[in-house]
């Protein structure tokens, strides 16, 4: 997936983190957007996903508790969302195609649901993991959604990597030579 | 089980008006949200065996449950938040043997694959009614010693 060898598609640090940020917080809160709304037109509940997130930490009280449990819930979503886009990010580059991106995203999305349904949830959430069971196809979408914004990397390092005015008339100041055998 | 979410979510609708805590209120509303949720699936099942006219028929408040809706309604504060908890769980816990044993019994895929889904959510609320009531208990003994 990583094909920057060429100087002119060199990606920096810095595209690469910001885009992964932003890419897995779209990415979380589609997923989290998704899984709300659903319970909300279903009645299990509009903080019912939020709550059950939040159990990572209170365990089966969470479902009881105040807004405290709420914050907990959206904070795990897209601080695990964030992590997952900057590690997604690692594996591409300005050169990365849209297509290519967002087929990445959907099969670590698909990845992501197989190990939290299989390996996560049974043994750390119990609580979310019985809640999911009542509502499988949702939760896989949701997975979906979250690969849909991973996948939106690579144009969010283009975005990120373009280069301003600004950056090529400081680097001019500082390598003329390179400046002069450009203009050659 | 579908007289039993109706009978859960008509306690649970009391005890969202009359609990004195803010636990308590919020345990009802997910009592109201899960069995009304739980009793959906019921409902699809029996439509789809085509057991829906029976099912209606079969489902009616027996005297012991007009007994409990009167002692809820009557009953108060702390005193409301305790009846309330103390039945949920001896409900839940009577649901739940009640489901494994069909769960045994039963020879319907369908049917199984529902009591699975299912129990986990019950156990839930068994153990959130032990979780709360341990709480009234520890906060009134509380107030015994301060008081």
């Amino acid at each position: 997936m990583r094909e920057d060898g060429n100087a002119t598609l060199h990606t920096s640090p810095g595209a690469r983190f910001a885009a992964g940020v932003v890419s897995g917080l779209i990415g979380g809160i589609l997923m989290i957007g998704l899984m709300i709304g659903y319970a909300q037109m279903t009645g299990a509940g509009l903080t019912t996903p939020l709550k059950a997130l939040g159990a990572f930490v209170y365990g089966v009280e969470a479902l009881v508790m105040g807004p405290e449990v709420i914050l907990a819930g959206v904070l795990i979503q897209l601080g695990v969302a964030i992590v997952l886009g900057i590690l997604f990010a690692l594996f591409m580059s300005r050169a990365t195609s849209t297509l290519a991106g967002l087929c990445a995203g959907i099969i670590v999305g698909i990845v992501i649901w197989v190990a939290m349904d299989l390996f996560v949830l049974p043994y750390e959430n119990p609580t979310m993991a019985a809640r999911i069971a009542l509502e499988p196809f949702a939760y896989f979408i949701a997975h979906l959604l979250l690969g849909l914004g991973l996948g939106m990397t690579p144009a969010f390092i283009r975005a990120f990597s373009r280069e301003r005015p600004h950056d090529s008339e400081s680097r001019d100041r500082a390598h003329p030579s390179a400046a002069q055998t450009q203009s050659i | 089980m579908h007289q039993a979410n109706l009978m859960e979510v008509e306690l649970a609708k009391i005890a969202r008006e009359k609990g004195s805590t803010s636990a308590v209120r919020a345990y009802a509303d997910q009592l109201v949200q899960d069995h009304t949720n739980l009793d959906q699936s019921v409902i699809a099942m029996a439509q789809q065996s085509g057991n829906l006219k029976a099912m209606h028929r079969a489902a009616h408040e027996s005297a012991d449950e007009k007994t409990v809706e009167q002692k809820l309604k009557s009953a108060n504060g702390a005193k409301f938040d305790k009846l309330f908890l103390r039945q949920a769980s001896a409900d839940h816990q009577k649901l739940i043997r009640k489901l494994q044993q069909d769960r045994e019994d039963a020879s319907d895929d369908q049917l199984e694959a529902m009591i699975d889904k299912m129990l986990p959510i019950l156990e839930q609320h068994k153990d959130l009614a032990k979780i709360l009531m341990d709480k009234e208990q520890a906060s009134g003994q509380a107030n015994r010693t301060h008081g």
